[in-house]
């Protein structure tokens, strides 16, 4: 008898000794719409995830790039995602290498691997990724049959502690980058990997990392290139004509953002001083509720999927929430499809919304107030005061919740221990405002240790050491001594690493790559984390990591992010720094006037309209 | 409102989709089909489908009973469902039943074994699986066929590709899963000494 094609797969044998295999294995609906059983494309670009795949298929930004490439003429894009621990060791243990998901084609044999920066701690396995793909981890040793390996994301706009392992960065919206790039890697092939990097640095928003040079003095960093600086991050001007995917990909498996996502706006004038997407996604551009409704109905037909979520960086805010939900709620309930928001502001309206919205009840609901009195929230113009946060709650016990979390930052700058008492006082409160009502009450609150950005008004900012972090965690814990009010912090070392990544220059580049010939893996996971693995590669290359972490930065020091410009000055930044030292709310310019973040009128749809025609 | 059995094979990459997952990725792929799906009563609605006894990740399977409640079935809406299935996934059959639950008309699975290894033999084989069970009974048939067994089995829920792996191992004939690769044929009734398709 015949045996099954099954018995030629050289994957199979290792899936069935590792943990959730269903990760390597693709096969969803959507993948590769329309390109299988075609002729041999002419460009082959693997978009890869530096995380596990349930992580990386939430990314509304794949999903965008897979379509954006697919639909382009003579291009495939597949994708990659990070294996796990046990499915590298076997990887290696096998001699196979790390392919992509849809063809299991290894990374080395692609024209561009395309990596996001979502995270600072994934470091380290974008290092796995290259080295399991076959390709060179540094850009200046890859030679001429190598992928050009490129990234975008945040991370990409303070990119020098990764700018040895990239050969270039794409700054801004990717449906804007995207296709161009992808031209142009097309268009060049047959040149050298020098003219075809040069070439690429020509296009707005793309840096080229081995154009530039450093030259450090004191402590800062002045960088050079051959490329006309600083390089201009690249954004989507109108969220309605917009590049949208007209499907998407479905998982076969629970994915931790298991739904439909709709952007309904773009950026966050909020305000929030510690916020780096609040910053770096300038300006606010609203997609039309009409538009919305349109791409909603539009995916919930071609996906299948049972839940839309309606995304951005604070949904609550977005002003055509109301005739989306009036035009969506009655259509949705009757195909027994949820609609979800996914971050719900601390005041009444939202709560009203969540109850619209049936959220389940067993989970609760989860807010962030961040800072535990109004005078630090102010300093980090949060925007709400004790009044919400109270109604807020009294509001969800209204409504049936039984069940809040709440989100803190301690260590944020100005903190002292008032602050922190406030913290303590708050979940008591809240506490005794649900226990009114509902006997089986709980509050969890989840604590982190702020972390100075770049590119945000605390980019000046020295984070606080990580042991005092922890001891101020640890006095919050001992604060709350009732079992139905529970705490939990991140580890603060994981937040010091972070902050020392996000926050470096090239030097580190030596550092990441020690860690990680040293066995550091998925640094962001709890289970993973070898925090002293890390703290003896700093030590072998003679770097201290409080340097870039912990010191408190001149005014005008030369960041090694200065040669990136988000579009929001430098200027505006200090002076929203220094309002924040005089606890000075700084409104938001969509219901006050434009406070100036950097952008023309030409730019910035709010200003534009302030403006008039 | 009608209860729709089907048949369906899981092949290739896609037989690492756990069972569990099954629910939800038929449902999408027949809401894709535009198929209207009753959904349970209760806190948290979901659409009312039931599955074969469970396979382990890593079994491909060729024909495995499912039922699902749908509202607007017609003649040529299985076409139009597996339009919609991922890649691996084949619809094979469906009618409109009534009766028993499939639970109740699984009596007996169907399984053809291949080893990575060379063939152990057909003595060995037979001597591990009898020596694993307690009760005889639940191997209803074993042969051969050049370098694979058939083994049919009783009580799918209980006694599947998991006990077989184990009693292989037991007897030195294996490591684990990696040498070996379990096909289930078929699940259903038992009679006349043959697995019974239920569609």
């Amino acid at each position: 008898m015949e045996r099954p094609f099954e018995m030629n797969s050289p994957l199979w044998p290792l899936l069935t000794t590792v943990k959730q295999p269903a990760r390597y294995i693709g096969q969803e609906w959507g993948s590769n719409p329309g390109k299988s059983g075609g002729a041999t494309p002419g460009l082959r670009v693997c978009l890869a995830f530096p995380d596990v795949y349930e992580v990386g298929m939430s990314f509304l930004g794949f999903q965008i790039l897979y379509a954006l490439g697919n639909a382009q003429e003579d291009t495939i894009l597949e994708r990659a995602y990070c294996p796990w621990i046990d499915m590298e060791e076997s990887l290696r243990a096998s001699g196979l290498p790390l392919s992509s998901v849809e063809s299991q084609t290894p990374l080395n044999r692609f024209d561009a691997v395309g990596f996001t920066l979502q995270y600072e701690l994934t470091a380290t396995n974008i290092l796995t990724m290259l080295d399991l793909g076959g390709i060179p981890l540094r850009s200046e040793d890859r030679g001429e049959n190598d992928p050009l390996v490129l990234a975008g994301g945040p991370g990409a706009l303070a990119p020098e502690p990764l700018a040895p392992f990239f050969d270039f960065f794409c700054l801004g919206d990717g449906e804007e980058l995207f296709p161009k790039v992808l031209r142009v890697i097309s268009e060049t092939r047959g040149l050298s990997r020098e003219q075809r990097l040069s070439c690429l640095g020509e296009i707005p928003g793309v840096y080229v990392p081995q154009l530039a040079s450093c030259e450090f003095s004191g402590t800062g960093v002045k960088i050079r290139s051959k490329q006309p600086l600083p390089i201009r991050r690249q954004f989507v001007r109108d969220m309605d004509s917009v590049f949208v995917p007209s499907s998407l990909i479905v998982p076969n498996t629970g994915i931790i953002h298991d739904r439909i996502p709709v952007e309904v706006f773009r950026g966050c004038t909020r305000g929030c001083r510690f916020c780096q997407a609040g910053m770096i996604y300038r300006p606010l551009r609203e997609r039309s509720p009409e538009r919305v409704v349109e791409i909603a109905m539009g995916l919930l037909e071609k996906t299948g999927w049972e839940e839309i979520g309606l995304v951005s960086l604070s949904s609550c805010d977005y002003t055509g929430l109301s005739p989306v939900l009036e035009a969506l709620s009655g259509q949705l309930a009757e195909k027994g499809v949820k609609l979800s928001l996914p971050s719900l502001r601390m005041d009444a309206f939202s709560v009203e919304l969540a109850a619209q919205l049936g959220t389940v009840r067993k989970g609760g609901l989860t807010f962030a107030p961040e800072a535990g009195s109004q005078r630090l929230r102010d300093v980090i113009n949060k925007g709400i005061d004790e009044g919400n946060i109270r109604m807020t709650l009294e509001s969800m016990s209204e409504h049936g919740w039984d069940r809040v979390k709440l989100y803190f930052m301690v260590g944020l700058p100005t903190e002292t221990e008032s602050d922190l008492q406030g913290i303590v006082e708050i979940s008591k409160e809240a506490f005794r405002i649900l226990r009114k009502r509902h006997r089986r009450a709980e509050v969890s609150v989840s604590v982190n240790g702020f972390i100075p950005k770049p590119h945000t008004p605390f980019q000046w900012e020295a984070q606080l050491p990580y042991p005092e972090t922890e001891a101020r965690c640890k006095w919050l814990k001992r604060q709350l001594e009732n079992p139905r009010i529970s705490l939990n912090y991140h580890d603060p070392r994981q937040g010091f690493l972070e902050a020392v990544l996000a926050r470096g220059d090239r030097r580190l580049a030596e550092v990441i790559e020690r860690a990680w010939r040293n066995g550091c893996r998925f640094d962001g996971w709890t289970e993973t984390f070898h925090f002293d693995t890390w703290m003896e590669a700093f030590d072998s290359e003679g770097i201290d990591p409080a340097f870039f972490a912990n010191r408190q930065r001149e005014a005008d020091e030369d960041f090694p992010w200065d040669h990136v410009d988000t579009g929001v000055s430098r200027s505006f930044l200090w002076r929203e720094r220094e309002n924040a030292f005089r606890e000075r709310i700084t409104p938001d310019c969509r219901t006050g006037n434009c406070q100036g973040c950097g952008f023309s009128p030409t730019d910035c749809p709010r200003l534009k309209e302030e403006k008039g025609p | 409102m009608s209860r729709v059995r089907f048949l369906y094979a899981k092949r290739g990459l896609s037989a690492f989709i756990p069972h569990v997952e099954l629910p939800p990725l038929l449902a999408r792929s027949a809401r894709r089909a535009g198929l209207s799906l009753l959904l349970t009563e209760g806190f948290s609605p979901h659409p009312k489908i039931s599955l074969g006894p469970a396979l382990p990740v890593g079994v491909p399977a060729l024909a495995e009973p499912a039922e699902i409640w749908v509202g607007n079935w017609e003649q040529r809406a299985l076409e139009d469902w597996q339009r919609g299935m991922p890649p691996g996934f084949s619809l094979l059959c469906a009618s409109i039943v009534e009766g028993p639950t499939l639970s109740r008309l699984c009596k007996a699975g169907e399984y053809r074994v291949y080893f990575r290894n060379p063939f152990p033999g057909e003595g060995p084989l037979r001597l591990a699986v009898e020596s694993a069970l307690q009760e005889p009974e639940i191997l209803c048939a074993m042969d051969f066929d050049g370098d694979s067994a058939r083994i049919v089995l009783a009580q799918p829920d209980r006694f599947g590709p998991g006990f077989l792996v184990k009693a292989f191992r037991a007897s030195g004939l294996v490591e684990g899963w990696k040498d070996l690769l379990i096909l289930r044929t078929t699940v259903g009734g038992w009679e006349m000494n043959t697995v019974k398709s239920l569609v």
